[in-house]
């Protein structure tokens, strides 16, 4: 070879692809008569190249920021597009015209011959034109087929196509119309996945074709559509998933013509009429339309309970059938039929992994409803691992701005709440959140949702005050968008109440919960579960330590009613009976009504060991709770035996030094002192000292009040040096401390020390001191 | 008479070639050498800027061979042996797994294993075993299904941009050749680089693209 020719291969820098580029130049390449071009003509192809790299580098903005190499490759690539007009008349153009097609796309012939060829024109000599200019742009290295018969371009040449094609508008308006008509064509839509039919209409906008939303092509040819086609079922969510992912305005209004053109009940117009049921629900729910939505999904349940054998078509290939079978999947669990849903996820999802398809939309859509399926029948663990894939997949093929991720997001946040794990669900509900802001807006139900699901999370943390602004922001958008007495409104007002009454603002907790039980009254009937609950949530409310004056007899009243609506609905001897039960009890205990105090009690523990056993955690909660009614109605002995057992079981469960069996033992010792042995509570006070003071809380105050009821019942006993020791070290622990309780509890302690140096009278320490034990009612919390 | 060589079959997805195409020789000895290490499964990694023909050069180790044409001295089962020396060191299979940029961020890395998975299943073990699950990872399928069977598989990996795919490559239990622009994602004893042409290459590759007669040397 000559040195110009030598010259060009270190230009191209010994680069394989653009020394072949160069080589399959019309001018130096050996023509069919077989004799080789002149050494002029490489000459004149290094002189070519040379201008175009000075050309490349006094562009504004190309010299200093682009490497040597790069120029070079942009000065071949410039150089040579002329002649691959020269080579083949349609070369240069289906080479710009490939930059319609998203990166790394990989194509067929056909494919290639509708960018040739106007009217999506596939004919076979077409077809075989198209292949001919494929094959010239293949030794050209521009282009490269594998064994599956496919072709992709190569990046370097993708992004040089994408610039020549910005730059000629002639060839750019002729490719995008002529892709742009093809794939609106109903019949090419659905052969394609749908998540990569919209990659193709999004690659199509980046390179000047119009967003197929400003003209929807597929709604009259979906309509138009014979209803007994066995494939309408699949165009239709084909259609609706597109819409879907990118707004959801039109999609019911389509979805609506689709069901009205559904005249008959062929078993193929059912699938067809079912999916586009479903979809239009979707699409209702994504707009926060939920009355809209409610109807039409009681449309969807009442088809299924009509269609006694579901359809499956005999025709289509796997993703065509898991798409029937996710359909039905949700139909199913639309009508409230679990495990029928199920079923079908399964289904579907086996299609998918039989086709080999376990990365495809639909597999995504299937893992997706068997998730919410074993969520709702109580498996979370399980579900939240096929919501993770199905986020994978989503992600991989939508980016993560799809509101499919947002619904993924918020199932992932409910299983992870279900698995008591507030914190991750909070993250999963914020990032749901954000998609749904930037897709549908702060004024969105769903946006609601996420908030009053974000809240539960930060309220199950105990962060009261920020999971009260949430459920507020809720209510506000739920109030705007249903109305002031919407159910949904009322279950917010109800969780507000329920935030306020933690941060005890118990007054203003009272105008929710009523609030929440007029909604639910006049909505639901007065007999209604959720009734039972607004019931509850005010009477606890009604007993708040932060009113004014406590109002437990106005608070059993309603207390009464939510047992009674509870029972009636429930039976007698259900565990939610039993906790409202125990409920009631708090507030009969407070209005001093401590025998029907003890015998709501007795009702709720039999009813609880017999449910749950007689070392489950809750029964062993209302021994202690009996057995302080017991004891505060006078009947020593009962309470005792209540305590003890209460004790003796949780010194088997949790050990001898828990916290929770302190908290009984300062209970049974309270008990033995109101009944005049104070000096048998001594041992007692002193194990709950210790098993404070193990837990590396020496000198808190509730060591102190242990240390204070201690040197009573050691005073009360006799042993008043002892008694003084004990009352010094709490008074020292409560002088440690500041605040107004804190100054208050000195004072009563130097009035027990000063006790001590008296004769000691039991009826005179039981009235000092009973102020002081801890107060154990607490509000919503039961035993 | 020897026995036939049991040869790994040409893996579906594997570019064609170029009558142009020169065979890197020198790299194809240096991935053997690599591939062939005693220990266990290795990687190596064909290095080099845009279009200096590392897709070209794995396909050429893997895909169909072309017109057998034995050097001066060689018979033509010699380079028939030649040719075939990366894919005889993979009898049981060889697995074109295209990659691209992106496909190793957190949300694609899954999809890109299960593709892998998948592959593997009805190229290689021929649906002999059963599917991926939906739910099961693509490199502990691929590590269960290869290592109860002892199988000895090679995936060739195109277009790697992210240390992260490489790192769920070696979870697989398969050897590994992959094609790449940074030479960081691998160590250096794992790296064949393929820059540039040699001069000779480049005046080869001309020379075929423009039709001229092959160089006489």
């Amino acid at each position: 070879m000559n040195d110009d020719a030598i010259e060009i291969l270190k230009v191209c820098g010994y680069v394989a692809m653009d020394v072949a580029f160069v080589g399959s130049w019309s001018s130096v390449r050996t023509g069919n008569d077989g004799v080789p071009k002149s050494r002029q003509a490489w000459t004149d192809v290094k002189k070519q190249i040379e201008t175009q790299i000075n050309a490349v580098r006094g562009e504004a903005g190309r010299a200093g920021d682009t490497g040597d190499l790069e120029i070079n490759r942009l000065a071949v690539l410039r150089a040579g597009f002329k002649y691959l007009g020269a080579e083949h008349p349609l070369a240069q153009e289906l080479y710009m015209a490939l930059a319609v097609f998203p990166d790394g796309y990989a194509f067929e012939g056909s494919d290639a011959a509708v960018l040739l060829n106007d009217d999506g024109a596939v004919a076979d000599h077409l077809v075989q034109t198209a292949m001919t200019t494929v094959a010239v742009l293949e030794r050209w290295a521009v282009l490269r087929t594998s064994t599956s018969g496919l072709y992709h371009m190569h990046d370097a040449h993708m992004k040089f196509a994408k610039e020549s094609l910005v730059d000629r508008g002639d060839i750019r308006k002729q490719a995008v119309r002529r892709w742009s008509s093809h794939i609106s064509r109903l019949e090419v839509a659905i052969d394609i996945d749908m998540h990569e039919l919209l990659g193709l209409w999004r690659a199509l906008s980046r390179v000047g074709g119009s967003d197929w939303e400003m003209s929807p092509p597929y709604d009259d040819q979906l309509v138009q559509m014979d209803s007994s086609n066995p494939l309408k079922f699949y165009a239709v969510a084909i259609v609706a998933e597109l819409y879907l992912h990118a707004k959801s305005s039109s999609l019911f209004k389509l979805m609506e013509r689709v069901v009205n053109g559904c005249r008959g009940r062929t078993a193929p117009e059912t699938g067809v009429k079912m999916t586009a049921l479903w979809y239009r629900s979707v699409g209702l729910g994504n707009m926060g339309l939920l009355a809209e939505q409610a109807e039409v999904r009681h449309q969807l349940a009442e088809l299924i309970g009509d269609t006694p054998q579901l359809w499956v078509p005999d025709e289509g290939n796997y993703t065509q059938r898991s798409t029937i079978f996710n359909i039905y999947g949700f139909s199913a669990v639309t009508a409230g039929r679990l495990e029928e849903g199920e079923k079908w996820f399964r289904r579907a999802k086996a299609a998918q992994e039989d086709g080999g398809l376990e990365t495809n939309g639909q597999t995504a859509l299937a893992l997706h409803g068997l998730g919410h399926c074993l969520r709702e029948a109580g498996r979370p663990a399980e579900a939240h691992s096929l919501f993770f894939r199905a986020l994978t997949i989503l992600k991989a093929k939508l980016g993560i701005g799809d509101l499919m991720i947002a619904w993924t997001m918020q199932e992932l946040g409910k299983c992870a709440m279900a698995l008591g794990k507030p914190d991750q669900a909070a993250a999963s509900f914020k990032m749901m959140l954000q998609i749904v802001e930037a897709r549908l807006g702060v004024d969105n139900v769903n946006f609601a949702e996420g908030l009053v699901q974000l809240g539960g999370c930060l309220f199950q943390r105990g962060r009261w005050s920020e999971a009260e602004r949430q459920f507020r922001w809720a209510l506000q958008i739920l109030e705007s968008s249903l109305g002031r007495d919407d159910v949904q409104v009322a279950g917010v007002a109800w969780i507000i109440g329920a935030c306020l009454g933690r941060s005890w603002r118990h007054k203003e907790a009272e105008g929710f919960f009523r609030r929440t039980l007029d909604i639910r009254e006049a909505k639901l009937g007065p007999n209604d579960m959720s009734v039972a609950e607004a019931l509850e949530g005010l009477g606890m409310c009604l007993q708040g330590y932060s009113l004014p004056e406590r109002r437990f007899e106005e608070a059993a009243v309603y207390l009464k009613r939510a047992l009674e609506i509870r029972e009636a609905k429930l039976g007698p001897d259900d565990v939610q009976v039993a906790e409202a039960l125990i409920k009631l009890t708090g507030s009969l205990r407070g209005a001093g009504r401590h025998g029907e105090a003890a015998a709501c009690g007795e009702r709720a523990l039999k009813i609880r060991e017999t449910k749950l056993g007689e070392a489950d955690g809750s029964v062993v909660r209302t021994l202690d709770w009996l057995g302080r009614c017991t004891r505060e109605g006078g009947q020593f002995r009962e309470a005792e035996a209540l305590f003890r057992r209460a004790l003796t079981i949780k010194e088997s469960r949790l050990g001898p030094n828990s916290f929770q069996v302190r908290a009984t033992l300062g209970e049974l010792a309270r008990c033995l002192r109101e009944a005049g042995r104070s000096g048998e509570a001594v041992g007692l006070l002193q194990r709950a000292v210790e098993i404070q003071e193990s837990m590396g809380e020496p000198d808190t105050s509730p060591v102190s009040d242990r240390l204070r009821e201690l040197g009573c019942c050691l005073r009360e006993a006799g042993r008043l040096e002892d008694a003084r020791r004990a009352l010094k070290r709490a008074l020292k622990i409560r002088k440690s401390k500041q605040g107004r309780s804190q100054s208050q509890g000195v004072a009563q302690l130097l009035d027990e020390l000063r006790l001590c140096d008296r004769k000691p009278t039991r009826g005179s320490g039981f009235v000092r001191t009973f102020n002081f034990f801890p107060v154990f009612v607490r509000l919503f919390v039961t035993p | 008479m020897q026995p036939e060589t049991k040869l790994a079959a040409v893996p579906t997805g594997v570019p064609m070639g170029q009558t142009w195409h020169t065979t890197r020789e020198g790299a194809m000895d240096r991935v053997c050498e690599i591939l062939g290490r005693e220990g266990g499964p290795r990687l190596a990694a064909l290095a080099g800027r845009s279009g200096s023909g590392k897709t070209t050069a794995a396909a050429a180790m893997v895909g169909e061979r072309g017109p057998i044409r034995p050097r001066v001295g060689e018979t033509e089962d010699q380079a028939r042996a030649r040719m075939d020396r990366v894919r005889v060191l993979f009898p049981d299979g060889v697995v074109w797994l295209r990659v691209g940029k992106g496909e190793g961020a957190a949300d694609r890395l899954l999809n890109l294993m299960r593709k892998l998975a998948t592959k593997l299943h009805e190229n290689v073990l021929k649906k002999r075993v059963q599917a991926p699950a939906v739910d099961e990872d693509g490199e502990s399928y691929a590590k269960n299904v290869l290592s109860q069977r002892a199988l000895r598989c090679l995936v060739v990996a195109d277009d790697v941009w992210e240390a992260s795919v490489v790192e769920k490559l070696r979870e697989t239990g398969m050897w590994v050749l992959l094609t790449t622009r940074d030479v960081s994602i691998v160590e250096p004893d794992e790296t064949v680089m393929l820059d540039e042409l040699t001069e000779a290459e480049a005046e080869g590759v001309l020379r075929g693209a423009a039709r001229l007669p092959a160089h006489e040397h």
